[in-house]
């Protein structure tokens, strides 16, 4: 069966705030290894999709699966929550790093009490990970002392030290200027290639346009058209779609 | 001028005799309050029944004197409980000055629960901690550092109310203060000695909260 192999599997989520759609009847598959983008206007729906997946934002219905571990919003379970947070980790638009926890304790916070992991382990697992993204001679500095670029390497690498099969990124590089947005980019680039599971939400239409499998194009909580990057930013597939891409100047 | 310097500094360690007595009345206070203020400032956060018993516990506390509550618990209510007679005055006392300032502190504990962004708690719970180990080790220490210079602030409040015990008959510092007032009649000096050694107290305290400042403070550093 295609859902048995798929990585991700969304069948039918909808979610209204206040009696706004945020989402409706939405449905879509990710493979292992997929890197997918989630792309569209400005309150279209993609953070609060993005946030389903991890139930950040609990969906009023429809069925959510990541690896093994599902879930039916209408019969919801803490411990199935836990069990389906612990199959992705998240990258945010304004990082979210603990504030009261150096960047070296950013990581090992998380791999002690998600993962388990004895303090020592932690550490050094901790240690490794701000090496891969470049940052360990800032272990011991706290957040308030790092520029938003460092402090969103921090986040990719506390994303990345839980090696979850999914990683989800929500605007990573929005709150960024330039330069930084660059070497975040570049970064998450390195990320896509290396066999894991990616759904990032962006308003890079180049970036994503290289390095996605595919492009989902979201409009009114609805997902109106998905496929290969060149397919939806160059193909005939709808006026609106079109008109979004050209305000991003492609 | 009348002042007996030397009279005023023997008074002290007599009056100091009296501390442990305030030091007791505060320090149950100030736990009892501390629990209660964050039990109401959860419900704060609750649901409308909660919300509402709240408000109406933080607006008659807030809005009523504190010596009015005070009577009130201690010669009030055994009226209509007798069982409470046996209650002794320091005990309602401490009553009286936890449920006071819990009511100040519910509130300083809300504001400190609101200022912690809420991308703190997403980002716990997004890395797989449980809610229980994201506020603890997360939201908890973010919430003290904020809270603390108010929380700081009430207890120096709560430390100089004590002193209302005397009107309920606890011999404690002031009325210790008193007694020597009126056997030598130099009033200026006993409740000189007795406002230094509140001084001295409150000082303490403050140089506890300046340090707990810092330390707490010590990750916001640009």
């Amino acid at each position: 069966m295609y859902a048995d192999k798929s990585m991700i599997n969304v069948s039918g989520i909808s979610k209204s705030f206040r009696g706004f759609q945020a989402l409706d009847n939405i449905s879509f598959d990710v493979q292992p290894r997929e890197v997918v983008s989630i792309i569209g206007p400005s309150g279209s729906g993609k953070s609060t999709l993005l946030r389903t997946l991890n139930l950040l934002v609990l969906p009023d219905s429809g069925k959510i699966s990541i690896g093994n571990a599902s879930i039916d919003a209408q019969h919801v379970q803490r411990k199935q929550i836990n069990t389906l947070r612990s199959k992705s980790s998240m990258v945010f638009q304004h990082y979210n790093l603990f504030r009261n926890k150096t960047a070296q304790e950013n990581i090992t916070e998380v791999l002690r009490f998600a993962k388990k992991l004895g303090r020592k382990e932690a550490d050094e697992k901790a240690l490794e990970y701000l090496h891969r993204v470049g940052l360990h001679d800032k272990a011991s500095s706290y957040p308030a002392m790092l520029s938003g670029g460092q402090q969103q390497r921090v986040g990719i690498a506390r994303a990345l030290s839980l090696e979850p099969e999914v990683i989800l990124m929500d605007e990573p590089t929005s709150s960024l200027d330039p330069e930084m947005r660059r070497g975040i980019l570049k970064l998450i680039a390195e990320i896509a290639t290396q066999n894991i599971t990616l759904a990032i939400v962006t308003h890079e239409m180049n970036f994503a346009r290289e390095i996605s499998d595919r492009l989902f194009f979201m409009e009114q909580g609805r997902i109106i058209a998905q496929g290969a990057p060149d397919e939806i930013i160059q193909g005939d597939v709808g006026s609106r779609i079109d008109a979004f891409v050209n305000d991003y100047e492609i | 001028m009348n002042f007996d310097l030397i009279y005023m500094f023997k008074l002290i360690p007599a009056i100091l005799g009296y501390l442990p007595i305030t030091l007791l009345i505060s320090g149950a206070s100030i736990i009892v309050a501390t629990l209660l203020g964050l039990l109401l400032a959860l419900m704060l956060r609750g649901g409308k029944l909660l919300r509402g018993v709240a408000r109406l516990y933080i607006s008659f506390f807030r809005g009523t004197p504190v010596l009015v509550q005070l009577l009130i618990i201690y010669f009030g209510l055994p009226q209509l409980f007798p069982v409470l007679n046996s209650v002794g005055p320091v005990y309602a006392v401490i009553a009286g000055l936890s449920f006071n300032t819990a009511a100040y502190l519910a509130e300083i504990f809300r504001a400190g629960i609101d200022s912690v962004d809420r991308g703190q708690i997403e980002a716990a719970l997004a890395s797989g901690l449980s809610l229980p180990v994201a506020c603890w080790r997360i939201l908890f220490p973010q919430i003290c550092r904020n809270a603390i210079p108010a929380t700081g602030n009430m207890y120096i409040g709560l430390i100089k109310n004590s002193s209302l015990a005397f009107t309920l008959g606890v011999t404690e510092l002031l009325s210790a203060g008193k007694l020597e007032a009126t056997a030598s009649l130099k009033f200026f000096e006993a409740y000189t000695a007795v406002a230094l050694v509140y001084w001295g107290v409150t000082f303490l305290l403050s140089l506890l909260q300046r340090q707990l400042e810092t330390h707490l403070g010590k990750p916001y550093q640009q």
